[in-house]
């Protein structure tokens, strides 16, 4: 009897330091800091409801411009690296004849059944750029959340088949810088 | 009189309310429709791939648009000024490979292709570093078509 109420002493005794000795222990966490992993995420936005341009009857050699001129899409770096920004385009095509086509000009004049297109960045251009057929940069260096915003001028051929019903398209490439 | 005073002030408040609106209306920015895509990994790393190998890795596309996105894959060989610094050009495009190379995806959902990268066999291949780009593009009625690249970064063993 005296020997359990001695062991169960020397328990109560040594259990403070067991739990001193529990505090004092150090957990030492080492964090590596590696680079994030890049994630490429871009957001293309028009400036109105419809996700098309629509320039209506044209004449020979005229020229339109999107509306707004030069804020008519936006551009938004949504990923975590910075990104640089190409553009191309492609001939026109009949929708309803595929088989008649605009060529997209490589220079920015306009031909027999050769159209051109350019495009103004907002605050950022000089001048309208031609788009051509092969991907050219379009603004390098677009941060984090930041936006661009550009318009497109588009100049009919100098001559073409009347009543046809056009379309082409665009494409914005981008890369983490 | 008193009256009268309170009743000039609220309506000079009140114009300078309606100024307030209407100069905010005509400065805010017009209402955007715009659609959202991304792509990870935005750039890969193979490292040691002997000569004659392949090797696999999961490239996932988000698209966070309203509205489903059929996407399509590609290879881009990239300018040597756009390439990472002592980087040459992948020496086979066609080792590159896209399962499926087509994928359409639900609005606001996310999906996988698996990329197949194969190097051809031969010495002159060893221990060398080459860059080619993935393109993901949207297949998009909208004029404004997205293609997103991901750097590939494959070195290869030996040499």
């Amino acid at each position: 009897m005296k020997l359990a109420s001695l062991v169960l002493a020397l328990i109560l005794i040594l259990m403070p330091f067991q739990a001193a000795s529990a505090q004092g222990s150090v957990t030492i966490k080492i964090t590596l800091h590696t680079p994030a992993p890049k994630m490429l995420a871009v957001e293309a936005g028009l400036t109105s409801s419809q996700t098309e341009w629509n320039i209506g009857d044209v004449e020979s050699g005229e020229v339109k411009k999107t509306a707004p001129e030069k804020t008519w899409c936006t551009i938004t770096n949504r990923g975590n690296c910075s990104v640089n920004l190409s553009i191309k385009g492609e001939d026109a095509v009949d929708v309803d004849n595929p088989g008649y086509e605009w060529v997209l000009s490589d220079d920015g004049t306009n031909g027999k059944d050769r159209y051109a297109l350019w495009y103004w960045i907002a605050w950022y251009s000089t001048d309208y750029t031609p788009i051509t057929t092969s991907e050219r940069p379009f603004y390098s260096g677009l941060e984090v959340n930041e936006t661009k915003q550009f318009g497109l001028k588009l100049q009919a051929p100098a001559e073409f088949e009347p009543g046809r019903s056009m379309e082409t398209n665009i494409t914005i490439s981008a890369v983490c810088s | 009189m008193k009256q009268k005073t309170n009743l000039t002030t609220r309506l000079i408040l009140a114009f300078f309310i309606a100024f307030a609106v209407v100069v905010i209306l005509f400065f805010a920015p017009p209402p955007t429709r715009g659609y959202y895509l991304g792509i990870f990994p935005a750039e890969a790393r193979v490292s040691d791939l002997a000569p004659g190998n392949e090797t696999r890795f999961e490239l996932t596309i988000y698209n966070n648009d309203a509205v489903p996105h059929n996407f399509t894959f590609s290879t881009y060989n990239p300018q040597p000024e756009e390439r990472r610094a002592s980087r040459s050009a992948f020496p086979d495009s066609s080792g590159i490979s896209f399962s499926p190379e087509k994928l359409e995806i639900a609005n606001n959902s996310e999906g996988t292709t698996v990329v197949t990268i194969a190097i051809p066999p031969g010495q002159e291949y060893a221990g060398r570093d080459y860059e080619i780009w993935l393109g993901t593009t949207t297949q998009s009625a909208a004029l404004v078509t997205l293609r997103l690249y991901s750097r590939l970064l494959v070195s290869t063993s030996g040499g």
